[in-house]
């Protein structure tokens, strides 16, 4: 029984990890270059409709999964437009991008909430997949998916290449450090602002589009339900490094499944357990869907206090730039 | 030296900004293989003539030939292009990443396994901007780096963190980010700013190794002890224009501190002798650091009356900012004693330096000095609105404050106010700001106004008010210690003269007993008693 | 042909552009509103006179509006007391939740007549909402740590613990639905007119106290500063690190106010989702009124009666009334817009062929 219950567990988890790894990565590639993007949960909502709807009239989920990406990166290109250009607030721009995509979702989406679509299934990886598959315990969690999470598994490595072994990437976090020394070395950093920026709302609206078309394969109002906000606090989570976001995403996604199990969890010690009573109280406690559910939140609060001790902060800790608005001073 | 072989010419270059002309037609030459200085104090117009060769600010008059041949430079790419680099006074260096990733940012070289395929036309030129941007080795830039700095004599490790390297080392980041782009012509902004003596003397030898190595040097600076010891010539500036290129070895220091200080006077304020009083400030082995944990102030002792004005000379960067901050409570020293009207307060936080009546005008007016998008009335009132005129317990009655505001600006000429809870203080020209805040410190009859370089960057109206006010305050009583570059201004002004160099009082004098020349040799670390004989090579 | 556009920072701001601007954003967001109206197939003239007129002339729409207006207005305060010190709250959704969870407690649980147990769970809502703002202010200013984040993330926690709460400990409905027990008459606001409760009394309270907070006090004067230049500030002596932690603990005990407000004057008992986002609605009222507070409390006002007024025309038309959401996020955009504007000067030119360089000449 409990053997079910963990695969089972591992199963949901991968699935529910894979918007969250999606979002957190482009989350990530914008925040290095120096902007915060707190439009997430809005681009990811603008995914999830607009790839659902696609689907829903061509009957092609992958076709959906484009216009998914695709709307999440229109709206990331107001936010660049916004921040980079405009040099505006990006707290301000971020939060209206977020409320405008709740709205704008809710007001067009309610003609597609009762619509169905057979979006992606669950496949094996070719060649040795099949066999596999039939792995107790972690066989269906890591080798039977939808091709969007075997998408995200492998833009781990490519966007950790692109940030750390490319020319482009250390550019990006010079520029997320310091906009002004990069721009006297010659780099470019409007237009790299612009670039992250826009990858970030792609990649958000990926992550919702899988939400629509391989995690739930329908539509309803508001049904990112604050992934991106967790998406946001996975970053930090995962000190704006690609590898760790992987490792955070899977961890938060399994806290969520498990919130969804752990109605029916008894998890109790024995009555010669010492101070067993409290220990059960405190176990039952934490084990509830919500307090579980308040995790991720209260881990991204102690990492945050944590990198910012100023010892640490120049071994890791966020961008030096974030949230700054970069204007060339000329003459 | 031999055969003048420029390889630099600045001709007629002119350069103005909003108010003031930084360098008013100047030109000279570099020959090759020299060490060539510039030398001038802090607004003689030395960094804005180096940042015109560098590409970053765009001359209004006047041309470059580099080799005989015309630049024409929009932006440090271009300069370095040309083969000119730049060490600046405050480091381009990015502390997260490596010495190595910090050399080669912006330089886009693919990795070598890359390099050659494709060979030229479209497709190679296809392959090489994709490879440019989405390759990278650091291998082959490591090794480069590492065999640069052996070449020059430079130890560094080219994987190290850039914070985890000291000052010392950071500056020969900088260095080699120059030679790794193949420069001939270096330029090294007042370098010897944040290094220690010992460091200093190191980085000297480095010089000399680029220089053997076929590298030309302009080495700005305003200490004549360096003019002296590593310069071939010395071209120096005053007030934006070119005064002179010398042979360094031709010259004392005295001739050249008199060639950069000049010997105007500005005006003369009358004073009347005033009665000395209690000591309002004492000071014993005062030590503190800079924002760089730099050791600033090295033991300072010093002592300020009641009724005296204590002028501080010297260049800025030599550790007044520091004491400065110290001696108003913004910063905490490392050591040592701070006694205002008797009660020690080193470290006590501004509150209590506030409270205890000492007032502190700051030398940047913009970042310390103000709140430039709120009205005059609430800047005017920030030191005093505890007071109980403004309210009682708690509150704040913005008509007083307004009419304080109002005595400010009338008894202080600040001129360009038509409702001082209408115009903020972003506003107000320089001159004018700093007369508000002047109005600010002074009225409230502190007991002790510490000041640094109180009329820098103001009109020279301004400037005259700003100096009869501080003469008058101290016939109420109150102890004046102000900073300033301006030796004049000192003489004009202080009681009592001191000399800060390198963190320490060098020298005391009055103004009547003062050696002008002798203290500008002070003030730029050169020696009196080899004044009179030439340089040292 | 060749576009040349020439940015300069204004040096002051035309005065149709200063105060029009507020006028312009809204009636921008109205315009392109209605193509999103257009876009469903109903008349946006006619909905929009639904949603204003109606509202803004029945009894009942202006009792509505009112009474919408209390947490709005609050909430904005909430946001509003902290960015004058330089602080973004983006917490107040949950410090509100905070507050709800407290007054509901006490409005259960504590046996107490009226006029003794408002104020107590009033006090209470306060309070908790106090430490829910109060920590990431003290983070802010002992370690530097962000507010933005702190201050969100636990807003998420303060939402999940309320959830947690409704479920578990403080259950108390019938059968097994995750809500409150409802609040006996005690704790109940007491209503003014129609459905009007007293709740607008502490809204209109709170708006005066913060406006006297900046007219007349000196803290009010000390948060100000700080927030326009905090190292001036502290060289002048003030205290940054209590003003930090003040104005967001301040922001904390407003939107606290308004969660337990809509709980004792509104809905009678706590659910787990009780409140559609007035949390973060509240950012862009402060924004909107960030020059002082009447104006904050007129944007609060303002949305309140775009929320209603939604509400209706959501029902005359069946229109989702998240038009109205829509229709907030453009205002804000299009401010942002106009701040762009306001603070440079845009000048573009086009040259057409050979004029090209002589124009590039002149244009430079």
């Amino acid at each position: 029984m409990a053997t079910t219950f963990v695969a089972g567990l591992l199963d949901a988890t991968i699935r529910a990890g894979t918007p969250l790894l999606l979002a957190a990565l482009g989350e990530l590639i914008a925040e290095r270059s120096g902007v915060l993007n707190l439009g997430v949960e809005g681009m990811m909502l603008v995914g999830a409709l607009s790839g659902f709807a696609t689907t829903v009239v061509t009957g092609n989920p992958y076709l959906g999964f484009l216009v998914g990406t695709l709307g999440g990166a229109a709206m990331g290109l107001i936010h660049a437009f916004l921040c980079v250009t405009l040099k505006s607030d990006q707290v301000i721009s971020g939060v209206m991008l977020t409320l405008l995509g709740t709205g704008l979702t809710t007001y067009f989406g309610q003609a597609w909430v009762s619509a169905q679509i057979d979006g992606f299934q669950k496949v094996a990886i070719p060649v040795i997949g099949p066999e596999l598959r039939s792995l107790p315990v972690i066989g269906e969690a890591f080798f039977a998916n939808t091709p969007i999470d075997y998408l995200a598994m492998v833009l781990v490595p490519v966007v950790w290449y692109f940030l750390f072994r490319t020319n482009l990437g250390l550019e990006i976090t010079a520029v997320g450090e310091d906009p002004e020394t990069a721009d006297t070395m010659g780099v470019p950093v409007f237009r790299l602002r612009y670039l992250c920026v826009l990858l970030g709302g792609a990649f958000a609206g990926a992550a919702g589009a899988h939400l629509s078309l391989a995690y739930s394969k329908l539509w309803v109002t508001g049904m990112v339900a604050g992934r991106g906000w967790i998406a946001i606090a996975l970053v930090i989570f995962a000190n704006w490094r690609p590898v760790r976001a992987l490792l955070g995403a899977y961890f938060f996604g399994g806290l969520d499944a498990l919130a969804l199990r752990s109605q029916g969890l008894d998890i109790a010690v024995g009555a010669g357990f010492p101070l067993a009573e409290t220990v059960n109280g405190v176990l039952g406690f934490i084990t509830h869907p919500q307090i579980i559910g308040m995790f991720p939140y209260v881990a991204t609060i102690l990492v945050l206090v944590y990198i910012t001790q100023e010892a640490l902060e120049q071994r890791i800790g966020a961008p030096s730039a974030l949230l700054s608005a970069y204007s060339r001073e000329l003459d | 030296m031999g055969e003048s072989d420029p390889i630099l010419e600045m001709r007629g270059v002119t350069k103005t900004f909003p108010g003031v002309v930084a360098n008013d037609d100047i030109s000279f030459s570099v020959n090759r293989g020299e060490i060539h200085g510039l030398l001038g104090e802090n607004g003689a117009g030395k960094s804005t003539l180096m940042k015109v060769l560098y590409g970053l600010y765009s001359a209004d008059d006047g041309e470059i030939l580099l080799n005989g041949e015309p630049l024409a430079l929009e932006s440090p790419q271009d300069a370095i292009e040309a083969g000119i680099g730049m060490v600046h006074q405050h480091f381009k260096l990015i502390p997260r990443l490596s010495v190595v990733e910090n050399v080669i940012l912006g330089y886009r070289e693919p990795a070598e396994a890359v390099a050659e395929v494709g060979g030229s036309g479209p497709l190679g030129s296809l392959v090489g901007g994709l490879a440019s941007r989405f390759s990278f080795g650091t291998e082959g830039p490591a090794k480069r780096v590492r065999a640069l700095a052996g070449e020059y004599g430079l130890d560094i490790d080219p994987t190290a963190k850039v914070w985890e390297l000291d000052i010392g080392q950071q500056q020969r980041v900088e260095i080699l980010k120059a030679l790794y782009r193949d420069v001939d012509l270096l330029i090294l902004d007042e370098p010897t700013a944040v290094l220690t003596p010992n460091e200093a003397r190191q980085m000297f030898q480095t010089l000399r190794r680029l220089v053997d190595q076929g590298l030309t040097i302009i080495f700005i600076t305003h200490k004549l002890s360096e003019v002296t010891e590593i310069t071939d010539r010395v071209t120096v500036l005053r007030d934006g224009v070119r005064v002179d290129t010398v042979e360094t070895d031709a010259y004392s220091q005295s001739e050249l501190a008199e060639l950069m200080v000049g010997r105007e006077v500005l005006f003369s304020v009358a004073k009347d002798a005033v009665p000395v009083g209690e000591e309002v400030l004492a000071v014993q082995g005062l030590r503190a650091r800079s924002d760089r944990n730099v050791e600033a102030v090295t033991g300072i002792d010093l002592t300020v009356r009641a009724g005296e004005i204590v002028g501080v000379a010297g260049v800025s960067g030599n550790g007044q900012r520091e004491l400065a901050e110290c001696l108003a409570g913004v910063r905490d020293p490392t050591a040592g004693h701070i006694a205002v009207n008797g009660t020690n307060l080193a470290r006590a936080g501004p509150r209590a330096f506030v409270d205890q009546g000492v007032s502190y005008v700051p030398e940047d007016r913009h970042r310390y000095g103000c709140a430039t998008s709120l009205n005059l009335t609430r800047n005017a009132i920030s030191k005093e609105y505890r007071d109980e005129t403004f309210g009682r317990r708690g509150l704040l009655d913005y008509r007083v404050a307004d009419e304080y505001a109002e005595t400010l600006v009338e008894e202080y000429d600040v001129r360009g106010v038509t409702d001082v809870a209408e115009i903020t203080a972003g506003e107000l020209s320089g001159g004018n700001l700093q007369k508000l805040i002047l109005a600010r410190e002074l009225h409230r009859d502190p007991d002790l106004l510490v000041a640094n370089q109180p009329t820098r960057g103001v009109d020279v109206g301004a400037i005259e008010f700003l100096r009869q006010a501080i003469i008058e305050q101290r016939s109420e009583g109150t102890g004046v210690l102000f900073f300033s570059e301006d030796l004049d201004e000192i003489f004009d002004v202080a009681d009592r003269v001191l000399v800060m160099y390198e963190g320490e009082i060098v020298h005391e004098t009055t103004p009547d007993e003062a050696d002008r020349e002798r203290i500008g040799l002070e003030m730029t670390g050169g020696d009196a008693a080899t004044a009179t004989g030439g340089g040292s090579p | 042909m060749n576009l040349d556009v020439d940015l300069r920072a204004r040096e002051d701001v035309p005065a149709w552009l200063a105060y029009g601007t507020p006028i312009f954003t809204v009636v921008a967001a109205l315009l392109v509103g209605g193509v999103a109206l257009v876009a469903l197939g109903v008349d946006p003239l006619a909905a929009y006179e639904h949603m204003f007129v109606n509202t803004a002339t029945t009894e009942f729409g202006i009792v509505q509006t009112l009474i919408r207006s209390v947490p709005l207005v609050l909430a904005g305060l909430a946001v509003y007391v902290p960015l004058k010190a330089g602080l973004w709250n983006i917490g107040a959704q949950g410090q509100l939740y905070m507050g709800a969870v407290a007054g509901t407690w006490i409005g259960v649980n504590v046996g107490l007549p009226l006029p003794v147990l408002i104020p107590l769970l009033l006090v209470g809502a306060g309070v908790l909402g106090a430490v829910w703002g109060g920590i990431p202010g003290y983070l802010r200013a002992k370690y530097g740590v962000n507010e933005i984040i702190v201050t969100l993330m636990m807003s998420f926690v303060g939402v999940q613990l309320t959830s947690y709460l409704v479920r578990g400990p403080m259950r108390g409905g019938e059968g097994n639905f995750p809500v409150s027990a409802l609040l006996p008459s005690e704790a109940t606001l007491p209503t003014i007119f129609g459905s009007l409760h007293a709740g607008i009394f502490v809204a209109a309270l709170g708006a005066i106290a913060i406006y006297l907070l900046f007219d007349r006090l000196r803290l009010g004067y000390e948060i100000t500063y700080v927030g326009a230049n905090p190292d001036a500030a502290e060289q002048s002596g003030m205290n940054t690190f209590r003003i930090y932690v003040f104005v967001l603990a301040l922001g904390g005990v407003l939107a606290g106010l308004a969660g337990a407000i809509e709980i004792a004057g509104v809905q009678g008992r706590l659910r787990p989702d009780f409140s559609p986002g007035y949390g973060f609605t509240a950012i862009p009222i402060a924004l909107l009124g960030r020059n002082g507070v009447p104006q904050v409390t007129l944007a609060g006002v303002f949305f309140a009666l775009l929320e209603v007024g939604g509400s209706s025309m959501e029902i005359a038309f069946n229109v989702p009334a998240a038009l109205i959401d829509v229709i907030q996020a453009l205002i804000i955009l299009f401010l942002i817009t106009a701040e762009f504007f306001k603070r440079y000067r845009v000048s573009i030119e086009i040259q057409r062929g050979q004029r090209a360089g002589q124009a590039a000449e002149e244009g430079a």
